[in-house]
């Protein structure tokens, strides 16, 4: 009996270690997000590289929480909620490192323009990397509170990144229109536009699997 | 229904008197009897004896039951108090000796039951004392909570303290502060550290610091989501933090296990016990950054009189010297060259006074007009030299400022010798003077070469030039010294432009009270102007701004 007890609260105690595990992830892929950009803002090529080179971090993170997963299902045979929380966990870790592969991607867009002439600013970088790290947030809370509300309220906001990246884009064309020395400049912008606005996605999909986690049910949320 | 073992011996007392009477008659030895009346009367005599014997032995039976099970009943009855009472006795003492009798409001002697048997008595006093003793460590304890919680909170660097099973055991309001918890962060108390700080910098730092059995320090950068950039750190709370993280192991680690196969990669979660430590290093760093930069440009600014004037003596040692009118022209080249280091330390040594608040402001009331028309004049003839119309509009009936005329007057000078050195000839200055809040704001306006959104926002910063090339000279100390004199009389200094080519307005509310402006207008006015403004106040000196492709980092009002 006592023996029972106490492999139940080392398994409890390895779910909140995956638990905390995606906390920890969520961090990381915040932090390369939010450097990336101030990399791009103050053109510090230092700083872009380090985002490119900190991202086997987080890849390795996932590794690590799909490891403690699988050694989970496969030791523990867990189920219903406790099955659900452990194939959400492994979902919710990809949608994390593509995140972090996209902060990869814009420093090194950074590096790129950091070579070329400084052009005009982009007011809505900031507005869409402000919003990705409040939902990045807002999903992670739903997470850990198994909050479908939140994850709800988390996924209706995507729709601001997408809204933002069509400026850009209406912007950028306006710019190489007027001026062909930007094609390349106003190009890479655009990439930059676009990898935050599946950042946006990425946060969606971790809203979903909250959903699952919460409801156990699978909810489209890429409509609402 | 049980048979009692008093109903049996009184029947079987009842039957064997019943019995010996049968036995007695039967034999005829019934006392005052004679055999032949005993032979007919005898059957019914016994029988009515002996049932009144048997009767009375019921009776007896009965009594005596009574009478017994009565005391049994009470005895049994305290039994089952005293009983009672023990397991009672039991449960407190249990209760007494719980942890969480600590968390209870109640003292320990209420729990001790005013009245025990006589046998459990010196339970009952065992179990005083221990409440005693307990309630007096209660006591004990909960002051060195209180006291605890107050050196927490009272402490200047942000605390956690975190348990052996890796939660947050206590945090004082710095720390909350710091990374941005809510409320003190007392409510984070229970939570596993990870998901109260949501920062995996300062949890590594404590799993390192257990791993080392060992202090590790980093630095660790918070950034919150509304801001990018180191810029936009001046506003304490707000902005980019630079915090200094400390994490120290406590001495018996009991550690939880990590190796549970969860994190099997480079960052594991074993958190156990220890306390981190965060200070907030953000003006340091801040100021670090500001001297570096000055170092940086004054030697620059420095170096560059210097190699002329070494490469003039140079050339007249080379036999320039010979030549008088060369020579004359060399002098004439290298006064020019000390004058703009004279006027270099000068407006060093002045902004140096201005910061230090060392440098003393003869405020007195003053009408606006006066200062308008005293730089109106000085600069007029300046102003037709270079070909450019300068102008005065003022409003009527301005209500007089409380400021330093001639400080005032230096600060318009500086933005109408910039106005006219940027603008080309034929074009336009103007200055103005107007109501704003309860401040005059004062303008200079020019259809000169424009400012870019990158440059305006750096405009005030100490040894920033518009002119990259340095073509127009100057020491690029004027508008921060403009910049440090406006907000001396507790106003707000900010340009703004349409864009390159486009001209440019620099402008500056001074309060009519003497204390701080509080414009109206500026906001709506700037928000017309899309291509960007730039109050200064809160602009740090030195510190570089967003020349980005990418994104502006300082606000467009202030």
């Amino acid at each position: 009996m006592a023996l029972e007890t106490e492999i139940r609260k080392a398994y409890r105690l390895q779910l909140a270690q995956l638990g905390d595990e995606v906390l920890t992830m969520g961090s990381m892929v915040d932090k390369a997000l939010e450097r990336s950009m101030d990399a791009l803002a103050r053109r510090d090529v230092d700083l872009a590289r380090q985002v490119v080179a900190d991202d086997s971090f987080i890849n390795a993170k996932r590794m690590g929480i799909e490891e403690g997963a699988v050694i989970l299902l496969a030791t523990q045979q867990p189920m219903a909620s406790d099955l659900r929380f452990i194939t959400s966990v492994e979902h919710i870790a990809t949608d994390l490192e593509r995140m972090g592969d996209h902060a990869r991607s814009i420093s090194r867009l950074c590096v790129k323009l950091c070579a070329e002439p400084p052009m005009r600013t982009v007011n809505e970088f900031p507005r869409m990397i402000a919003s990705c790290r409040e939902r990045l947030r807002l999903a992670l809370d739903a997470f850990i509170e198994r909050d479908a509300e939140k994850a709800l309220a988390c996924a209706r906001q995507d729709v601001e990144v997408d809204q933002l990246q069509d400026d850009v884009y209406d912007l950028m064309l306006a710019t190489m229109e007027k001026d062909g020395s930007t094609v390349v400049r106003a190009t890479y912008l655009l990439w930059i536009a676009h990898n935050l606005e599946r950042v946006g996605d990425h946060i969606t999909n971790v809203c979903e699997r909250v959903m699952y986690l919460a409801k156990g049910r699978r909810h489209e949320l890429d409509e609402v | 229904m049980k048979i009692n073992l008093h109903v049996v011996v009184g029947a079987l007392i009842s039957a064997t008197w019943f019995l010996g009477q049968w036995f007695l008659s039967s034999v005829g030895l019934s006392p005052g009897t004679s055999a032949s009346s005993m032979a007919m009367a005898a059957p019914s005599w016994t029988l009515l004896t002996g049932f009144v014997g048997l009767a009375l032995g019921c009776f007896g039976a009965f009594v005596v039951y009574r009478t017994d099970h009565g005391r049994q009943a009470t005895s049994r009855e305290a039994f089952a108090v005293s009983a009672r009472q023990l397991r009672q006795s039991v449960r407190y003492a249990v209760a007494a000796t719980s942890p969480d009798l600590l968390n209870s409001d109640a003292p320990a002697s209420t729990l001790i039951p005013a009245r025990l048997p006589e046998e459990a008595e010196p339970l009952a006093e065992a179990l005083a004392d221990v409440a005693h003793t307990l309630e007096v460590h209660r006591e004990s304890v909960e002051r060195e909570r209180v006291r605890v919680r107050q050196t927490l909170a009272s402490i200047a660097e942000g605390l956690i303290i975190t348990s052996e099973d890796g939660r947050v055991a206590a945090v004082n309001p710095e720390a909350a502060r710091l990374l941005d918890l809510p409320g003190d962060g007392s409510s984070l108390v229970g939570q596993s550290l990870v998901t109260a700080v949501r920062d995996y910098e300062v949890t590594e730092t404590l799993v390192k610091a257990i791993e080392t059995r060992g202090p590790v320090t980093r630095h660790v950068r918070l950034s919150p989501f509304s801001t990018m950039g180191e810029l936009s750190m001046p506003r304490r709370g707000t902005g980019v933090r630079i915090v200094k993280v400390s994490a120290v192991p406590f001495a018996s680690q009991s550690r939880m296990p990590s190796d549970l196969g969860v994190g099997a990669s480079r960052r594991p979660v074993g958190v156990g016990a220890g306390v981190i430590f965060l200070e907030d290093e953000t003006e340091l760093r801040r100021s670090e950054s500001i001297r570096r930069d000055f170092v940086a440009n004054v030697s620059h600014e420095l170096r560059t009189p210097l190699a002329s004037l070494k490469a003039l003596v140079e050339t007249l040692e080379e036999g320039a010297l010979e030549d008088p009118p060369a020579a004359r022209e060399f002098l004439r080249l290298m006064h020019v060259e000390v004058d703009s280091l004279t006027q270099l330390v000068f407006e060093l040594l002045e902004l140096s006074q201005i910061e230090s608040g060392q440098a003393e402001m003869e405020k007195r009331p003053v009408v606006p007009i006066s200062l308008l028309e005293a730089a109106y004049r000085r600069l007029r003839t300046q102003a037709t030299r270079a070909g450019v119309d300068l102008r005065m509009a003022a409003e009527h009936g301005l209500p007089m400022i409380s400021a330093d005329p001639m400080r005032v007057g230096q600060v318009l000078l500086n933005l109408l010798q910039n106005a006219i050195k940027f603008t080309p000839e034929g074009g336009v200055v103007t200055l103005t003077a107007a109501r704003d809040g309860n401040g005059i704001r004062f303008g200079v306006t020019d259809t000169g070469i424009g400012i870019s959104r990158e440059d305006l926002s750096r405009l005030f910063e100490r040894f920033f030039k518009v002119d990259r090339s340095r073509a127009s000279g100057g020491t690029g100390l004027g508008l921060a010294i403009a910049k440090h004199l406006v907000q001396a009389h507790g106003g707000v200094i900010g340009a703004f432009s349409p864009g390159e080519g486009h001209g440019s307005t620099v402008w500056f509310v001074l309060p009519t009270n003497g204390e701080s402006v509080a414009p109206v207008s500026q906001q709506a006015s700037l928000a017309s102007q899309t291509r960007g403004a730039l109050p200064s106040s809160d602009a740090p000196d030195g510190i570089p701004s967003s020349a980005v492709p990418g994104v502006p980092a300082t606000p467009d009002t202030p």
